[in-house]
């Protein structure tokens, strides 16, 4: 068990082992923000997942990844090479001490290491193990090359996003659908651990990316093929009346719904036109019930249009987040990671967390915690850990290695 | 049956629409038993836009395995029962806009006085506190709000529409906030109120670009589907695939109706397509001008324009069959595209041995990463000039055949139809509904080993009101006669 008391955190009582890389540091972070005792567990030298970039202040440095910032707060970092017969071993006491282990190689690996579930089952019966893969532990694709971008659109999001006439497109930088991966993950460890306090065993938990991206796959994509036959094509809709509008410094969001919903949701925006002068006669006497995106005719949607470009063309960004929140109409701005920053919601809340990196000698801003809570919150209190810059405090301060066996894993390459 | 693993677990569902149904699903799927409560004065929007509520597809989507319950909310007997569900339960879930939960008398001060150990979550747009904690909103303008738009599609254009994206971030975190609350309560005897945003949340999936911005004040980029560290990098348009549609006109009516929509080109005044008899004896000929119409229009957009005039239209899907039906005809063929990721040396000697190693690929432009990058624009028109010689699946195929990441751009179709790895793992699920009949949902990405993930179907409006009132509040047959005959029971 974990040290530390286990009413602080939900996860107080547990600690976790995290070999993943990049496909699953996520799941490891949400167990360590609420509470549980997170181990990243490394290869000497470092992950391969601390070369990714952005770095601070540009420097590409394994210790200066901003990725890795990002999805190993909480944790504390050691170092070991479970490929060696001795590496293995001493990972094997860890896993004694552990509830959950995390991991996110290739399927097959861990057992081809002797480190199967199967395996370490015998050492701790009541052991969590979680696998996070691209598309699981079996299966005609299991081995299937991959990256962000062909999970992202084998997961059928992306073929209804984008313009008629380019590809269809992903959101850019980092990997979505990794982190998918990892939330899916989490999910299935608190489950599992719960399914222990009732029975008092654990469990093998096959986490696959492909199905994850795929349970985001809006009911436009599965579901519209499975009810009506139909394919959602990007760029659909009638761009006359879009939902991404052109503002004085960028671009907002505004929808316009039809149907029943249309008065209760579209009435605050021209309600707001009104106060600024520039609803026409034909939006302030429209029937929105009578709105259809597919049916209404052009003429009919361009004169919806009209009024509403003036409107958000006559201001910027963060005037038109201000004044939909004074006229309740649903409009948002398309915020840049500028905008979010300064976001006056997020002060308001106290979101953001300062973490001390002394080694930097400095702090960073970090999105703070993912819930508030009235017992047990969920806290960022520490910033990733350095390579191996744990290894002292558990080798030594946790599971007794002498002062000699700690130098001589260090001099073999072990840890 | 085999007890599951959240058997006896119990939840007060008041959420709507996916955040919430999506946080709860799980835990339904896993065997909690989850009370979803409705009104019929107050559907959500997926019940108000189908015909009727109970032909909501998208609703059979997020809320499997549950209980369906209508009550009038803003009745006092209809709240009274509210809260006797909410007494009874483990977990009370709700994603109103701020402020709506309190003012139905349903807020957690009120719950924590008929069950003080409550686990209660409120899952809204911007978290309960703060100027904007009232403001509504969906998963569209959240996933603007939190970034994801800005940082989707091509520079030298808007964002594309993104849909409700951070409606599927939010319930990561609210299912193990909720099943973590659990364990401590089972720990320390105590409930909590738990109050998560989607914009916070959604901030999560973008911390390193955030990180940048703080560090370094660079702000980041919508980059199309290009990467610094990997060229080629996209989507690539692969062969087209033909698409029928089977139109149905059997009466004189109906043909003209049709030709209307078609705005009556000279060809459908002509003698020979006059009758029903002559159109059948002219059928080839009147199919090919037909398709000259049908090859501009997706499928969809057939069947779109025959809905208002009342034509039967519908998808051809068993194509071999083409030649046999004589009233399918060809419309606008599906644009497919697989996506491939050449990221490091290896992949690229991959890549280029999988297009059998034409002339260009030796080319120095495309000889490192750096030179690939720099000469994009024209690798991306070679290798494309390459995919659309096959098929999207050909182009998978042939890709991972030889070592490199590539993946079809799948529709719902390839979802539920073609891709083999989601039905090996049984992930779209059969279920049959009493309206809508046969049809698929997600059941759970990650698979237990102890603990099976069996879905059942989404229920129908109020269709467990007897049960949940009789059987779990201990509700007598009149009294529940005569909550229905005062319209409580919506």
């Amino acid at each position: 068990m974990a040290e530390g008391d286990n009413v602080s955190g939900m996860l107080s009582p547990y600690r976790a082992l995290d070999l993943t890389d990049e496909k699953g540091l996520l799941c490891g972070k949400m167990l360590g923000d609420l509470g549980a005792d997170v181990i990243k567990i490394e290869k000497p030298g470092g992950d391969s997942s601390r070369n990714i970039g952005p770095y601070y202040h540009d420097e590409t440095d394994p210790e200066k990844s901003l990725y890795w910032f990002s999805y190993n707060t909480n944790k504390r970092g050691i170092t070991l090479d479970i490929e060696t017969p001795q590496g293995k071993e001493i990972f094997k006491e860890l896993v004694k001490t552990a509830d959950v282990v995390i991991e996110s190689f290739p399927p097959g690996y861990m057992k081809e290491q002797g480190l199967g579930y199967d395996e370490l089952e015998k050492i701790n019966k009541d052991i969590i193990v979680v696998s996070i893969t691209p598309y699981g532990q079996t299966g005609p694709y299991k081995d299937f090359k991959y990256s962000d971008i062909t999970l992202y659109a084998m997961g059928g999001y992306m073929s209804s996003v984008g313009d008629a006439d380019r590809p269809p497109v992903r959101i850019s930088h980092h990997f979505q659908t990794y982190l998918h991966g990892g939330g899916q993950a989490a999910q299935g460890v608190l489950l599992a651990l719960y399914q222990r306090e009732m029975t008092g065993e654990g469990q093998y938990i096959d986490v696959s990316i492909h199905d994850s991206t795929s349970r985001i796959t809006p009911e436009r994509v599965t579901a519209f093929w499975d009810f009506s036959k139909r394919i959602q094509h990007r760029g659909g809709g009638k761009a006359i009346l879009g939902r991404i509008w052109e503002c004085k410094d960028g671009y907002v969001y505004a929808m316009y719904w039809g149907g029943t919903a249309g008065k209760r949701w579209n009435g605050p925006i021209v309600k707001w036109m009104e106060s600024e002068g520039v609803a026409t006669d034909f939006i302030k006497e429209f029937n929105w019930e009578e709105l259809s995106l597919i049916h209404t005719p052009p003429e009919i949607l361009t004169k919806i249009a009209e009024p509403t470009r003036e409107l958000f063309m006559r201001h910027t960004k963060a005037e038109l987040l201000e004044a939909a929140l004074v006229h309740n109409a649903q409009v948002y701005p398309l915020n840049s990671t500028a905008e979010i920053a300064s976001n006056r919601q997020l002060a308001s809340r106290e979101y953001w967390v300062e973490l001390d990196h002394p080694e930097l000698g400095t702090t960073i801003t970090y999105p703070g915690p993912f819930a508030k809570t009235t017992e047990a919150p969920p806290r960022i209190t520490r910033r990733a850990p350095l390579i191996g810059e744990h290894n002292e405090e558990i080798y030594q301060g946790e599971m007794g290695y002498s002062e000699d066996k700690f130098r001589e894993l260090n001099q073999g390459g072990i840890i | 049956m085999s007890k599951k693993l959240l058997d006896g677990v119990k939840i007060c569902d008041f959420s709507r629409v996916i955040v919430g149904p999506l946080t709860t699903k799980p835990l339904s799927d896993y065997g909690a038993t989850v009370v979803r409560i409705e009104g019929r004065t107050n559907l959500e929007i997926f019940r108000t836009q189908a015909a009727e509520p109970d032909l909501a597809t998208q609703f059979t989507q997020w809320n499997t395995g549950k209980l369906g319950v209508t009550l009038k909310l803003n009745d006092p007997r209809g709240r009274d029962i509210a809260l006797k569900i909410a007494a009874w339960a483990d977990i009370v879930v709700e994603n109103f806009a701020g402020g709506v939960i309190e003012k139905l008398g349903l807020g957690y001060e009120e719950i924590k006085k008929v069950n003080p150990n409550v686990i209660m979550l409120s899952s809204c747009m911007q978290g309960q506190t703060g100027p904007f904690s009232r403001h509504p909103g969906w998963g569209f303008q959240l996933s603007a709000l939190s970034g994801f738009s800005h940082i989707a599609g091509w520079l030298d254009r808007p964002p594309p529409e993104l849909g409700v994206y951070t409606d599927f971030i939010t319930p990561h975190y609210n299912v193990c906030l909720l099943i973590g609350a659990l364990l401590y309560r089972k720990r320390t005897g105590k409930g909590m109120y738990i109050d998560t945003a989607q914009f916070e949340t959604g901030l999560h999936f973008i911390s390193p670009l955030i990180l940048d911005y703080f560090v370094n004040n660079r702000v980041a980029e919508r980059m199309g589907n290009r990467t610094d560290t990997a060229s080629p990098h996209n989507a690539f348009r692969c062969r087209d695939e033909a698409r029928y549609c089977v139109i149905n006109i059997s009466t004189d009516e109906e043909w003209e109706k049709f030709c209307g929509v078609l705005e009556n080109p000279e060809w459908t005044k002509e003698q020979k397509f006059s009758t029903q008899a002559l159109r059948e004896e002219n059928r080839e000929e009147l199919r090919k001008l037909v398709e000259q119409w049908t090859a501009n229009l997706w499928v969809e957009e057939v069947i779109n324009r025959m809905q208002p005039i009342a034509i039967t239209a519908e998808r051809l899907l068993d194509f071999d069959d083409t030649q046999k039906v004589n009233n399918s005809y060809r419309c606008k063929d599906e644009d497919r595209w697989c996506a491939i990721a050449v990221t490091t040396d290896e992949d690229w000697r991959n890549f280029c041995k999988a297009i059998g190693g034409p002339e260009w690929t030796k080319d120095d432009r495309f000889s490192t990463l750096v030179s690939r990058k720099e000469n994009e624009d024209e690798l991306e028109r070679l290798v494309e000039e390459w995919t659309t010689q096959y098929f999207a699946f050909e182009v998978m195929t042939i890709m991972q055949e030889a070592g490199v990441p590539a993946g079809v751009v799948e529709t719902g179709e390839d979802q539920l139809e073609h891709d083999l790895q989601t039905r090996h793992r049984n992930f779209f699920q059969e279920l049959d509904h009493p309206r809508l009949g046969k049809h698929h949902a997600a059941a759970s990405p990650f698979q237990m080993s102890k603990a099976p993930c069996q879905l059942e179907r989404a229920p129908l409006l109020g269709e467990h009101n007897e049960y949940v009132l009789k059987e779990i509040l201990g509700f007598t047959d009149e009294e529940i006669v005569d909550l229905v005959v005062n319209g409580v029971l919506e």
